[in-house]
């Protein structure tokens, strides 16, 4: 394709694309189309299902009854409250460890880095149901490990304390720490790219390293940094394992309580889709609001931009002797959020069922749980499946995600804002609707994909299709155009501009999206549970009916593998990246 | 040398007819059904249990009828039920057998989907049992029991009632709830609904641990001495016993909740014939013995001669039984709702 420079001279609007039968309009609404058809189907599903009295009757009748019942009853603005508290506090526990995690492994020689990204990255592969049962191990008051060696440590009498996770800073302090993984990924690339000459500046004119990181860092980190309040507040809206594992045993009741016992009848009956639904639609709504008010950041994006065409290179603070006190930091993370959970969970993997670490069961500890897990013919396909929808996964929502938000910065018309609003949407509809939609969806589409693995791929590819946006997103409007531009002036062509300098400058983002979906997607549960067959049995379900049928010592072992698999997933990202680096 | 020949000619007819009463019990409907199933040559199950008790199922229904092939899913009763009306709604349903309880099935025997088998005459299954004009035929039951942390209690210190938990020993964590109100919502058959919810509320208040799912959450509760004792299915505390050092066992409690499950046949499926075929063959003693060598489910009627069965006999305990009709079975979810609310607020 011949160099455009009439196009960077004018708007990039939907007006002046939509004539052009270019490659890059032909990207763009090929873009467009697929996200529209992941997107509309779930979020359609979610507004026809709240109007429904019976949604799975073969006659639905159409009513407002399920809002009125959700939005009439006082109780669900109780739970509202709680659940903002909940969330405040996972959010606080979460940036605590993960702003400070993504600027020392980022920008400092803090020693070990490259390890630490590898293994920052490890509590994700923790589901959170199985995070939450290794916290309650950990914390319960009367059987939880820290709590009996404290009362060990320090001679205190009883049978419980001094700790209990039964509380609602337990239950932010577990969210937050299993969202520390994910802030720091939302974080790390926008730190990463941060062109140093801003922070030498203002070095050079006298500033302390406190003063430029406060006035100088932070704010050129402000898109990430909002990016990722907006994730999380409906993030916590929708969680539900850590609420519901803790909070329910401590009567603690959150907003996503509520949805889970409409999908999840306490009676046995039938999922309550509309009630769920209407339920949705507030987090809709919710995330409606929030996408306006992200569109006004990136409104004013040009701001923020610090990778121009002058000139790009990272630079790494040297901390000195207290390089050592970031080791340290990450390390103490480290500890809270991989190592006593996976001790326990290591532990649980070699006994039939879970009892509190001591002397005299030692003698009972076997590797019977991995056996059994390995001579398990449903093993080796869970595997296999796994590893498909994963690798699918990861790698068809990076590629959606990185041309939908080149479009969307790049594009700050009609066509970019319906598809940020389109790739931001899948946040607020719970994976349970999702998996409903797609059953209705391509059980009588003649795709042929009902029934397998790929469907299961497509149910993620869309849930996670909003993080994606959301970080491609945050990168890019720091990447300048006329980085773009000056490739086209010098007569590269769009394919060529495309993979040698968007491609390029994007991969440490990209490689950071592909990992978050890949350990994300290899422990998804509730779509995978509703679109399971015989046939696409993934190690998330595998885990999850061993645990409800009784095999607890089976489902920790596997819990222990899935862990495992995930660190190599996350180590060998790393590398690429490093390796990356070391081309660059 | 005549009389010889008369024995051999007796012996021999014997084991023909041995041998065709063992080959050939299958009555003409059955070897019917089975010829149209062969036809369709595979069929699909869910059921909520463990994945080795589903596999010991799939490979006896194949191994008892070559050229039927059976694959198994594990899904709860409910969630089949959804998924079967979903798909349906669409299509054909790919969930071809599944379990269900009274309550539970009623949305699929409304919308006139499960088929109509005359699983006594096909099957030799007790008529007595099944449901709803031949659609749901008994395939086992679930009994309930106080648990009980092995290491922690002797046995003479559980409790054999239910009221017996509101001891004020059990208060404080000691206890195990399921927080959707199971088994509860049984028990105002037995002692009328305001002493039911009242002995729930005053469990409530001994401050017990409530947990969200079920019964695999209790009895690691009580094995890892994180709760002392619960009321839970025998069949998961069998299952925990059966493992070597494993510090759980039970007593049985004067009334005994008996959940009744059921299997059926969908009949908007790609194999109706295969999967008429595949539920019947659950509710035989063939498949119960599979079954509850793999997993402790059984039924308990003491025409089934099951283990459970049996030690449900020895209790003489007094059992309660879910509902066997659609109004009952409205009435035992109002209470569990009350339940719900009860335990864990709105």
């Amino acid at each position: 394709m011949p160099p455009d420079n009439a196009v960077a001279a004018k708007p990039w609007g939907w007006e002046t694309i939509a004539p052009r039968f270019n490659e890059r309009s032909l990207l763009s609404w090929a873009t467009l189309i697929v996200v529209l058809w992941l997107v509309l189907a779930p979020v359609v599903m979610v507004a026809v299902t709240s109007f429904q009295a019976e949604p799975l009757a073969h006659a639905a009748r159409y009513t407002v009854a399920n809002y009125l019942e959700v939005y009439l009853d006082p109780g669900t603005y109780e739970l509202l409250s709680n659940t903002l508290l909940f969330g405040a506090g996972a959010i606080a526990v979460g940036f605590f460890f993960a702003f400070p995690l993504a600027w020392l492994v980022e920008r400092t020689n803090t020693p070990g880095r490259q390890l630490m990204y590898g293994l920052i990255l490890v509590p994700m592969a923790i589901p959170p149901m199985i995070s939450a049962l290794g916290w309650e191990r950990l914390l319960d008051p009367k059987i939880g490990l820290v709590n009996i060696v404290l009362r060990a440590l320090t001679g205190m009498e009883g049978e419980e304390g001094p700790l209990d996770i039964f509380t609602l800073s337990g239950m932010s302090f577990v969210m937050g720490l299993s969202m520390v993984p994910t802030v720091f990924l939302i974080l790390a690339p926008s730190i990463r790219n941060l062109d140093p000459s801003f922070e030498d500046a203002s070095l050079v004119s006298g500033a302390s390293w406190y003063a430029t990181f406060r006035r100088v860092t932070l704010p050129l980190v402000y898109p990430a940094f909002f990016a990722a309040l907006i994730w999380f507040f409906i993030i916590a809206i929708e969680a539900f394992e850590i609420p519901g594992v803790i909070g329910l045993q401590a009567g603690i009741l959150v907003f996503s309580t509520k949805i889970f016992w409409a999908v999840h009848p306490p009676t046995g009956d039938l999922p309550d889709y509309g009630i769920a639904s209407a339920l949705a639609a507030l987090v809709l709504v919710l995330s409606a609001i929030l996408v306006y008010l992200y569109l006004k950041v990136l409104g004013a994006g040009e701001k923020y931009t610090t990778i121009t065409g002058r000139g790009y290179r990272p630079s790494i603070v040297d901390l000195g002797k207290w390089r050592y006190a970031g080791t340290l930091f990450f390390a103490g993370y480290m500890v809270l959020a991989i190592v006593l959970p996976v001790i326990v969970l290591a532990w649980g993997s070699l006994l039939a069922y879970y009892q509190p670490p001591s002397w005299e069961l030692v003698e009972q500890l076997s590797l019977e749980n991995y056996y059994t897990t390995f001579d398990d013919e449903d093993f080796l396909g869970a595997f296999w499946n796994t590893g498909v929808v994963v690798f699918t996964a990861a790698t068809v929502t990076a590629l959606i995600c990185t041309v939908a938000a080149w479009i969307v910065v790049r594009f700050p018309g009609r066509l970019g804002s319906v598809l940020n609003l389109a790739t931001f949407t899948p946040i607020a509809v719970p994976s349970v609707i999702i998996g409903l939609a797609l059953i209705l969806v391509y059980l009588s589409a003649p795709v042929g994909i009902y029934g397998t693995v790929w469907i299961i791929a497509v149910a993620h590819i869309t849930r996670y299709l909003s993080y994606g946006s959301r970080a491609m997103i945050a990168s890019q409007v720091q990447i300048h155009k006329e980085l773009e531009e000056a490739s086209y002036t010098c007569g590269a062509s769009f394919r060529m501009t495309l993979r040698k300098v968007i491609v390029p400058i994007l991969l440490p983002a990209l490689v950071s999206l592909w990992l978050w979906v890949a350990l994300h997607s290899i422990r998804e549960l509730s779509a995978a549970v509703l679109l399971a067959s015989s046939n696409n049995t993934v190690l998330s379900t595998l885990i999850w009916t061993q645990y409800h049928e009784g095999e607890v010592g089976v489902a920790y072992a596997l819990s222990v593998i899935l862990i495992a698999v995930s660190f190599v997933i996350a180590f060998a990202g790393r590398r690429l990246l490093s390796w990356h680096d070391h081309l660059r | 040398m005549k009389r010889a020949r008369n024995l051999w000619t007796t012996a021999a007819l014997c084991l023909t007819l041995g041998a065709a009463n063992a080959l050939g019990a299958d009555s003409a409907e059955l070897q019917a059904l089975y010829e149209e199933a062969k036809k369709e040559g595979k069929v699909l199950m869910a059921a909520g249990m463990p994945p080795k008790a589903l596999r010991a199922l799939r490979k006896g229904f194949n191994d008892r009828f070559p050229g039927v092939q059976a694959k198994v899913i594990a899904s709860t009763g409910s969630n089949a039920a959804s998924r079967i009306l979903t798909e349906s709604k669409v299509g054909n349903a790919t969930i071809e057998v599944a379990q269900t309880t009274t309550a539970s099935g009623q949305p699929l025997l409304d919308a006139g989907l499960v088929a109509s088998v005359d699983y006594a005459k096909t099957f030799g299954v007790p008529r007595e049992g099944i449901l709803f004009g031949n659609r749901f035929v008994p395939w086992f039951d679930l009994v309930y029991v106080m648990a009980y942390n092995t290491r922690k209690l002797s046995r003479d210190q559980v409790p054999t009632t239910w009221e017996g938990m509101l001891a004020p020993e059990w208060k404080g964590r000691k206890l195990v709830l399921i927080a959707r109100g199971h088994p509860f919502q049984y028990l105002p058959k037995v002692w009328g609904e305001e002493k039911v919810m009242d002995l729930a509320a005053k469990l409530k208040a001994q401050d017990p641990i409530m947990t969200p799912r079920g019964g695999a959450q209790v009895i690691e509760a009580i094995v890892s001495g994180q709760a002392l004792l619960g009321p839970i299915h025998l069949n998961r505390v069998l299952t925990a016993k059966n493992l070597k050092k494993v510090p759980i066992d039970y007593v049985w409690l004067d009334v005994t909740p008996v959940l009744h499950f059921y299997s059926y046949a969908v009949n908007k499926v790609a194999n109706p014939k295969a999967a008429q075929l595949m539920a019947g063959w659950l509710a035989t003693p063939e498949a119960g013995k599979i079954m509850e060598k793999h997993s402790f489910r059984a039924l308990t009627s003491l025409e089934s001669r099951s283990e459970t069965g049996k030690l449900l006999a020895a209790s003489k305990t007094r059992t309660v039984a879910t509902a066997l009709d659609v109004k009952t079975a409205r009435q035992e979810k109002e209470w569990q709702n009350r339940l719900r609310k009860i335990f864990v607020g709105k």
